[in-house]
């Protein structure tokens, strides 16, 4: 039955247009922002490929935003299995917008021992990267040239379907007070609520519904063409959902016409 | 239809449709997919890990600048004997040492990190709300600082639930059963985009049936 109500969207497709809420419309000024502000981004990717529907997307969506403007990005990943996808989707992006490696972005690739990595890089990235993700050293990439530290980014992006952003908030954020954004898949929404209501995080994408709402807020500034996979994605999820939400009701009612039959054959 | 000629996608889309087969019944196909994602996963990250750390950060430096040239990296390789001291009967117990490194280092790190992001920085958040502003903002507010008292209260087991105290740790109760169901349905819409994801690689990138 769920099968079906993902499935039916894809054939007949129901149109879907979520309304913004406050946290992704923070999200994008935070965003807007720091493009317009001096020194590169920082976009952490932390997603492996189960969770690669949800954050994608967003990912992908953030990428046209700042690509779209030329703003230089250089990429990095706290997890083995994200260097592969993010090698692949800076091939994309670098032949769509025409993009030159090393001036308008680069790929740092996967830096082990997350922690150290974080609280090295708050201080010197090059203490910690000696070379980049195709073996370059970083003196030799001119994006680098404004950033030897994490405070020297415009903004840290972390794109993460684990607990990463709570390293680097805890190991970047408080001793070094960077400007910080971030995605996480749904399940982890509420565990990075707090940190926004402290102020910790400026900006937060949670799960595909919200990735769903920056893909309208970038078609209506012009960013996008039109919504990608999130916003696809929510035909499916809204028929799974009230599929569900019907289990469950009938499962209750099943419940309670069960015991009323039980309490009538004791009576 | 535009079923794909990419052998990748072929392969892809024959590895999810095993390992759907599993909510059939547990067969071989299933299982033989289960040891390949278990066997490729330790294998892609033994690469990851020789490409981007020992050759680069340990081999290369050793190599290019001498042996003796920079020898805090000896620390690291030390460590590494030390754990694989484990494996050895006669050297098992050298295994300590460099778990006690680790653990010192860890803890130094960790402590006051976290203390300042996840407790003290989450206390004067909670503390310093503004009440001032729009109704349902100011309400919000009183909400959080109202909420995060009672389900403090809840988890006081020094004193007896009765009274005002009972009372509030009730509400406390009801603050983090509110608290599970919204991180349950969060997880139900995030469960869902998984199946999502691998119907609309089946339909879109193998059999070219949407685009």
């Amino acid at each position: 039955m769920l099968a079906l109500a993902v499935l039916l969207p894809f054939f007949a497709p129901i149109s879907v247009r979520p309304k913004a809420g406050p946290q992704t419309e923070r999200f994008l000024r935070a965003l807007n922002a720091a493009v317009e502000r001096q020194g590169p981004l920082l976009i952490c990717v932390d997603y492996g490929p189960q969770t690669m529907a949800e954050m994608e997307p967003i990912l992908v969506a953030v990428m046209h935003r700042v690509f779209a403007v030329k703003k230089p990005v250089v990429f990095m990943t706290l997890l083995p299995e994200a260097a592969a996808p993010t090698r692949r989707l800076l091939e994309d992006m670098a032949a769509k917008y025409g993009l030159e490696y090393g001036a308008d972005y680069a790929f740092l690739g996967y830096a082990s021992a997350f922690t150290m990595a974080i609280n090295a890089m708050g201080t010197s990235i090059e203490d910690y990267f000696h070379k980049d993700d195709r073996g370059i050293r970083l003196e030799n990439l001119p994006i680098m040239d404004t950033a030897s530290r994490l405070g020297d980014f415009s903004a840290v992006i972390d794109i993460a379907s684990n607990t990463m952003p709570q390293f680097w908030i805890s190991y970047g954020v408080a001793p070094f007070g960077f400007e910080f954004l971030m995605a996480c898949t749904a399940v982890q929404a509420t565990d990075y609520f707090p940190y926004v209501q402290t102020g910790q995080v400026d900006g937060l994408i949670a799960g595909g519904r919200a990735g769903a709402e920056l893909e309208w807020l970038l078609v209506d500034a012009g960013f996008l063409d039109e919504p990608g996979d999130a916003t696809r994605a929510l035909g499916s999820q809204s028929l799974a959902i009230a599929a569900i939400l019907g289990l469950i009701v009938i499962g209750n009612l099943g419940h309670f016409a069960a015991r009323s039959k039980d309490k009538q054959v004791r009576s | 239809m535009n079923l794909s000629t990419d052998p990748y996608v072929w392969i892809a889309a024959i590895l999810t449709l095993s390992v759907f087969s599993f909510l059939y019944k547990d067969n071989p196909l299933f299982a033989l997919v289960e040891h390949l994602l278990v066997g490729l996963s330790g294998g892609y990250v033994f690469v990851i890990y020789w490409h981007n750390v020992f050759l680069p950060e340990l081999i290369e430096p050793l190599v290019e600048d001498g042996l003796g040239a920079q020898a805090h990296l000896w620390v690291p390789v030390l460590l590494c004997f030390l754990w694989a001291g484990k494996y050895m009967e006669k050297t098992q117990d050298l295994y300590r040492l460099a778990l006690a490194f680790w653990v010192s280092v860890d803890m130094g790190l960790t402590i006051p990190a976290f203390m300042e992001a996840r407790v003290l920085s989450q206390v004067a958040g909670t503390l310093q709300v503004n009440l001032t502003g729009t109704w349902d903002v100011v309400l919000g507010n009183i909400v959080l600082v109202a909420g995060t008292v009672a389900a403090l209260v809840y988890f006081v087991f020094t004193k007896a639930h009765r009274g005002i105290i009972g009372k509030t740790a009730t509400v406390g109760s009801w603050i983090i059963m509110i608290g599970f169901g919204a991180t349950f349905s969060y997880t139900i819409l995030s469960r869902v985009y998984i199946l999502i994801g691998r119907i609309l690689f089946l339909l879109r990138d193998w059999l070219g049936i949407v685009t």
